[in-house]
């Protein structure tokens, strides 16, 4: 791995990306298991046009589930609310209000232009790697799995400006085809022994021939190509590293898939949301991934909403969003929130389920649910509304509403405001619990910054 | 929706446009070589890039014998900054669905072995026949020979599949098969050879197997032909008259019709279809289908059996229909489900940006949507660029009563914030109000008729139009559009925005243009003689053997 040409840093280098936006690991052990010895998992789940802030977000200072979050007060002691964080280098960075492009920061805690675009709109791309990265990459040196790091979606963003980067101007792919993932995850565990082991040796052979090409073709290639090859050459790594087999098999039962859906078809999308949960659930469960992220929808979402009910019932989600004013428009977009919180509560109640290490499988993890905007109609990536399910291990403090910033008396609900406090310190935070500790998170310029200890 | 789509209401910004387009005629500071003269050669970069899927699969229907939709099982290869499809780095994933997809082909293409060999293997021996199998199979599958360091090193990994495997003799080809595909070599764009690259000047000449790719991936969307590879060999593409009579043989081929089919289909978006929804019961997959299909045989039909003529694609009143297209028409008595020609009402239908494909994936679900629509052509036909919004603009006004989308949308232009930029491009859109979200002719709208005239800036000069067709005809005649348009087919030769370095190779292009009274096969034929073509400036950082 560090014979190769394409070094991580070298990558990062060559696309121009400073080093700095790397978050620097502490010299200290990795250790990816809670106090009990249990492993701890991360899950994100990003979905965007924003919420009814004032049925979201705590009218006092105690935790409070409103109409928004109501799916989530059956675990209202496992339910830790940061109230108030602001995508600082979103603010600072971004070229467009906020909105639709902060998909890209809102794991990374980087953002730039995305580069070039006529007859496009202006893009963002992030400039580091995104959190579930960071923490996959420095627990894989520790534990080897099926698949250390998964990232799934609903619907999938365009290729650029997903949630996940690899590295600056490197998204990952969102898996977003649940019988794809089903056959990754599961099928080898149908082969007979024998054809298993033929079937490794064979891979093995390919992809160390692959990379051997990749190393010689890289070394002519200009900077922005060699780059790519390094990318590439990156993923061949994986997937050889994928191939050994897994340190702690457990006896694992694979979920069952039922009939299969058409999964271009809006009117799947609840049953598509479900059974992309119930693969998480599994893989978690089995210990087949530590580190997930799920776009439930894209940066842009304009598809139908969810409910597919009421007046209306065939305006876009984006649509319901923007006139969330109007009266008949309000109390659809709430159910639309409540709907995504519901999905959020079914994860949730699945991992709560199994026991594990004396308490459950959610005890041992963080389900961290982020929104691509903080409110529909206005656009604005100041005040998110985050939320955190699952103290990860004992590491988050839960039951209770952490607020952020000042109260601005009489000029409106604190949630209106930003709070000058960035979400990347959350990022950080959430490097700390999966004990991957971290000096800071994100751009040092724009709202980098230690680990927010009123959250444990 | 696509962010494309959702920034419409939003504000949006177009940066780092670069080169000619735009309608300052002035030559771009640093110069290019205008026509004639001795200056020096330019031509812009080439960055190297993976096959998309659509070619990926037909470079194994041409490398394998062997039909694939392996290709669509990669990720899409849609570039939000970029007009036509360009795929992205190899991550994991994609990197075990190539995986995935090798395997799969070399599986199917086992049994058939005996006819990709080329040799008995029970006749000349084992090794011998896997040698000369990996020759001339990986000159095809890398467009190029191999040396034979290469040929050593996979001679290498048949035997480590014959031996240390255990593998059968096929299936150690098979291993073979199975690592080319997954190898940069097929898997990339850039036809790197051994050699060192021919230096001239400042520039770097394409040898003849590179301008073979460069030829059939440009025009056909896959590999070399055997014609083209033996031109290659014998060093036959060297002059650009000898480019030009292999682009006009091929352009003869059916592949040309497909590729070309696909510049249509990419410009105007379609692929978008498949994700959309709308407030109309017939809109499923079958009627989306049949758009593309439409937008596709016409302008295939129009480049290769009509009268080639640019101003023909956006002005022809006739069509190619079927029963779910026509009754969206409003025509009766087409029972057929498949297409045929048909004209249609002149007055209604002028050319492919009033075909439902375009109309239908520019429409909201419940309407028009003017904005959407006027800047599609602003940006997607005269390359003009949207300036930069001042600040935060708020949606247009909901759906009401009595106001028609026009009136709803003007009334969002007069926001003292929306009217720099709106003001531009929104009168383009207001031409196209006679049709709905699916792109049915309608007169009225919320109750009142339907007003589609404007006034637009086109060439430098303001024109007046009264509908779609009067607008059309503008843009049919526009400089702007033409130039456009051949700018477009660089950007889909080569996947990547015209820089400066181009400009003469697009000044060559358009006299050309012009000459053949704007006969866009001439385009095509003309592009591969420019320097752009056959030449590539250094990328930065790259190393000379």
């Amino acid at each position: 791995m560090t014979n190769d040409r394409f070094s991580r840093r070298a990558i990062l280098k060559s696309l121009g990306a400073s080093a700095a936006m790397l978050p620097l690991l502490s010299t200290s052990r990795v250790k990816a298991a809670s106090a009990t010895g249990a492993p701890k998992r991360l899950v994100t789940v990003t979905w965007t046009n924003g919420v009814i802030r004032e049925e979201f977000f705590p009218q006092g200072d105690q935790l409070e589930f409103r109409a928004v979050t109501k799916p989530l007060e059956a675990l209202r002691s496992k339910v830790l609310l940061p109230c108030g964080l602001d995508d600082t280098v979103y603010l600072e960075k971004g070229a467009l209000p906020g909105g639709h492009f902060t998909y890209a920061s809102l794991l990374t805690g980087t953002t730039r232009d995305a580069g070039t675009k006529c007859g496009g709109v202006a893009e963002q791309e992030a400039e580091g790697p995104s959190v579930d990265q960071v923490i996959a990459s420095a627990l894989g040196q520790r534990v080897s799995l099926p698949a250390m790091l998964l990232n799934l979606a609903v619907h999938a963003a365009p290729a650029r400006i997903g949630t996940t980067w690899r590295a600056g101007g490197q998204p990952n792919a969102a898996e977003r085809n649940p019988y794809h993932l089903f056959d990754t995850l599961f099928a080898s565990s149908t082969l007979p022994a024998g054809q298993i082991d033929g079937l490794r040796a064979r891979r093995k052979s390919v992809l160390d021939f692959v990379g051997k090409e990749l190393n010689r073709f890289g070394t002519r290639l200009g900077n922005e190509d060699r780059a790519k090859i390094g990318a590439h050459l990156e993923s061949i790594r994986e997937l050889e590293r994928q191939l050994a087999p897994p340190a702690n098999p457990r006896a694992c039962e694979a979920p069952m898939v039922g009939a299969k859906l058409d999964l271009s078809k809006p009117e799947n999308y609840v049953a598509h949301t479900k059974l992309q949960l119930d693969l998480i659930a599994t893989a978690l469960r089995c210990d087949l991934t530590r580190v997930v992220t799920l776009e439930l929808t894209n940066a842009g979402e304009n598809s139908f909403a969810p409910d597919f009910q009421g007046p209306g019932a065939r305006q876009t989600y984006h649509y319901i969003a923007h006139n969330a004013s109007l009266p008949d428009v309000y109390q659809r977009k709430l159910n639309i929130d409540r709907w995504y919180f519901e999905q959020v509560a079914y994860l949730a109640r699945k991992l709560n389920d199994v026991p594990e290490a004396g308490g459950t499988v959610l005890d041992n993890s963080a389900i961290v649910t982020f929104n691509g905007m903080a409110d529909g109609a206005a656009h604005v990536s100041y005040g998110l509304p985050i939320t955190i399910v699952g103290s990860c291990g004992g590491y988050f403090r839960t039951g209770r509403a952490v607020r952020f910033g000042r109260w601005i008396g009489g000029s409106g609900a604190y949630y209106k405001a930003r709070s000058g406090v960035s979400h990347s310190r959350l990022l950080a935070t959430l490097c700390h619990a999966m004990d991957v500790p971290v000096d800071s998170f994100g751009d040092p310029q724009h709202g980098a910054g230690t680990a927010l200890s009123e959250l444990t | 929706m696509s962010p494309r789509m959702a920034a419409l209401l939003m504000p949006f910004v177009a940066l780092g446009c670069v080169g000619v387009i735009g309608d300052d005629h002035d030559p771009p500071p640093g110069g290019h070589a205008g026509a004639g003269g001795d200056q020096e050669l330019t031509a812009g970069p080439m960055p190297m890039r993976r096959l998309t899927r659509r070619e990926y699969d037909n470079t194994v229907r041409d490398l394998l014998g062997e039909r694939s939709s392996w290709g669509q099982t990669l990720s899409p290869d849609r570039d939000p900054g970029f007009s036509f499809s360009r795929p992205s780095v190899v991550t994991t994933l994609e990197a075990a669905d190539l995986r995935g997809a090798a395997e799969a082909l070399t599986a199917a293409a086992i049994p058939r072995l005996g006819r990709l060999l080329g040799c008995n293997p029970t006749a000349v021996g084992e090794p011998a026949c896997a040698r000369s199998f990996i020759e001339s199979f990986g000159m095809r599958a890398y467009r190029r020979p191999l040396d034979r360091a290469e040929v050593d090193a996979l001679v290498a990994l048949y035997q480590t599949g014959r031996t240390p495997l255990a593998l059968a003799f096929p299936q150690a080809v098979g291993l073979v098969i199975e690592t080319i595909l997954q190898s940069p070599g097929f898997l990339y764009r850039w036809e790197l050879g051994p050699q060192a690259p021919a230096r001239e000047g400042a520039l770097v000449r394409l040898r003849s197997y590179e301008v073979a790719s460069r030829l059939s991936y440009f025009l056909w969307s896959t590999m070399p032909d055997q014609a083209l590879f033996d031109a290659a060999a014998a060093n036959a593409l060297d002059t650009s008259a000898q480019v030009e009579q292999q682009a006009r043989r091929m352009l003869a081929d059916p592949k040309a019709r497909v590729s070309l089919a696909d510049f249509f289909e990419e410009w105007l978006k379609l692929d978008e279809l498949d994700e959309l929804s709308k407030e109309y019961a017939g809109f499923n997959d079958a009627l989306k289908s049949a758009m593309m299909q439409e937008a596709r045989t016409f302008a295939t039909h129009v480049a290769f059996d009509g009268d080639g003529r640019f101003g023909t694609l956006l002005t022809a009143p006739f069509s190619f229909v079927n029963n779910a297209l026509a009754r969206l028409y409003g025509i009766t008595g087409v029972r057929d489900t498949t297409l045929s020609r048909l004209d249609l009402d002149a007055g209604q239908r002028s050319g492919m940006l009033t075909q439902a494909g375009f109309l239908a994936r520019t429409g909201d679900p419940d309407g028009s949507h003017p904005v959407r629509r006027g800047k599609e052509i602003f940006e997607g036909f005269l390359c003009k660029v949207v300036p930069p919004p001042p600040g935060e603009v708020p949606p247009p006004r909901p759906v009401m009563p009595g106001l028609t989308t026009r009136q709803r949308f003007e009334d969002h232009a007069k926001n003292e914030c929306a009217a720099g930029c709106h003001a531009l491009f929104d009168a383009f859109g207001f031409a196209f109000e006679h049709y709905d979200g699916v792109g049915r002719y309608r007169t009225m709208d919320s109750g009142a008729r339907v007003d589609s005239s404007g006034r637009v800036t086109i060439d430098g000069a303001a024109r007046s139009f009264n509908d779609a067709p009067g607008l059309t005809r503008i843009v049919a005649e526009s400089e702007e559009a033409r130039r456009c348009f051949a700018v477009h087919w660089l950007r889909f030769a080569f996947r990547r925005l015209e820089t400066e370095a181009d400009g003469a190779s697009i000044d060559a292009v358009m006299t050309r243009f012009a000459r053949s009274g704007h006969d866009m096969r001439e385009v095509l034929v003309s592009l591969t003689s420019t320097p752009s073509f056959r030449y590539r400036s250094l990328n930065p950082g790259e190393v000379m053997p």
